[in-house]
């Protein structure tokens, strides 16, 4: 019988944990991560004070909610649970996006 | 795959745990910047705990929030920034009928603003408070189980150890607010709909000498009358009956509004025209003396029960309520508190 063994990445018990929140690790997951490996792990610049200057094109988006709520659109369930499945899956997004 | 579990609220009593799970570690560090972290609480939490020498018959940890299988995560996001199966956007969804406890999660889909994750927290933040089912209270140890269940609960002696609340928290109030101390130590709520206020105040605690109290530009675009202002709380407070309470640890604003990518200081991350810089708040600050509106109404977006509670709160504590039309004067009136 093989055991998991538990590494930098692998956590058995953080992987558990996201099971009920129905995500499925495809690759190393790191739980409250040290500042210091974030910004290893980043893709953007690194100044010199150590901040991060991240690659993302990120831009202002619409936000909604499944309710009523001033500012903000109203989604339907339905279409709040697609998107959901869409964004959590599949789990090889995860995976080779972290492997980048 | 990274994930940041940690909480909005940094009192003990009225916060909500919250768990990022996202594709990119720039987001899990915008997740540590902003979130209060778990270790900071439970330092709290013992340092309370030394002051009730009572609790001496407790000998188990305090915060059962170190494993990852047990966090009672209330709010969950999911945020893929490599999802482009169509335009990006934000939604949440509340759901008081979860299994476990009350659950709200937050799907970011795409490459989105900081600005949109963090109102999205708060959002789902505000509404879970007053629902039952999410609050933990003190008492939630196995004796203190058995002395509820033989009828002596009265008796017993706390045990410092968390369980859920039977009610929500209806003497919390979440406010889109930014608390700020002026140089007398007087404590204002900014209640204004965008970050400026929060700008203004992380410029003046990251870099005081480069903001002048008289309003002129000396730091570049941005620099404000924000000399002497003290960041208590950036975006959102919780106002609590014992005081202000920050919601966040940290603040996103205008990455040019604190001197650009250079100035910030380590482990803040700027993503897109925004920066998101961890700050140093404090737990709990004193009830404001003024709560200052710019283009609003405190009230706007509470509901019915949380905007009672606010106009009782404001009454109690004999707060000042004034509306002006821009930021800077808003931040005069800080700067004479």
């Amino acid at each position: 019988m093989q055991v998991m063994q538990n590494r930098n990445g692998m956590n058995v018990d953080v992987n558990y944990s996201l099971l009920p929140d129905g995500i499925v690790p495809g690759g190393d997951v790191w739980r409250n991560a040290q500042t210091q490996a974030l910004l290893m792990y980043s893709s953007g610049k690194v100044t010199k004070r150590r901040a991060v200057v991240s690659k993302i094109a990120a831009k202002s988006v619409p936000m909604f909610a499944t309710d009523e709520y001033a500012g903000m659109k109203v989604m339907d369930v339905g279409d709040f649970e697609d998107l959901t499945e869409q964004v959590r899956w599949p789990a090889e997004l995860w995976a080779s996006h972290c492997s980048e | 795959m990274f994930v940041h579990d940690g909480v909005i609220g940094a009192d003990r009593s009225t916060q909500t745990r919250v768990r990022v799970v996202t594709d990119s570690p720039d987001i899990a560090l915008f997740a540590a910047n902003m979130l209060v972290s778990i270790k900071h609480s439970a330092f709290v939490l013992e340092r309370d705990c030394v002051a009730q020498l009572l609790d001496i018959f407790s000998t188990q940890h305090t915060t059962p929030l170190y494993n990852p299988e047990s966090f009672p995560r209330n709010i969950l996001v999911v945020a893929n920034t490599a999802w482009d199966a169509a335009e990006p956007v934000v939604a949440s969804d509340i759901n008081p009928d979860s299994d476990s406890s009350v659950k709200a999660t937050v799907i970011a889909a795409g490459p989105v603003a900081l600005d949109t994750l963090w109102k999205a927290m708060g959002h789902c933040a505000a509404q879970l408070a007053h629902i039952p089912g999410w609050q933990a209270v003190i008492g939630g140890g196995g004796p203190a189980h058995n002395a509820e269940a033989a009828g002596v609960r009265s008796l017993f002696v706390q045990d410092k150890h968390w369980r859920l609340a039977g009610q929500g928290a209806v003497d919390a109030v979440h406010l889109t607010a930014t608390a700020v101390a002026g140089p007398k130590g007087g404590v204002a709520l900014i209640v204004s709909p965008d970050a400026a206020a929060a700008a203004a105040a992380v410029q003046g605690s990251l870099a005081p000498a480069a903001a002048p109290v008289d309003g002129k530009k000396k730091g570049g675009k941005g620099a404000t009358a924000a000399a002497g202002v003290t960041l208590l709380g950036a975006h959102q407070v919780v106002w609590l009956p014992t005081g202000i309470a920050p919601a966040f640890a940290g603040a996103a604003v205008d990455a040019k509004a604190v001197g650009g990518a250079d100035a910030l200081p380590r482990g803040s991350v700027q993503v897109a025209a925004d920066a998101c810089v961890g700050m140093e708040v404090p737990r709990l600050s004193p009830h404001p003396v003024q709560i200052i509106s710019v283009g609003g109404s405190a009230t706007d977006g509470l509901t019915e029960e949380a905007a009672d509670v606010y106009r009782a709160r404001v009454a109690t504590s004999k707060a000042k309520e004034v509306s002006t039309k821009s930021m800077q004067e808003a931040l005069k009136l800080v700067a004479a508190l």
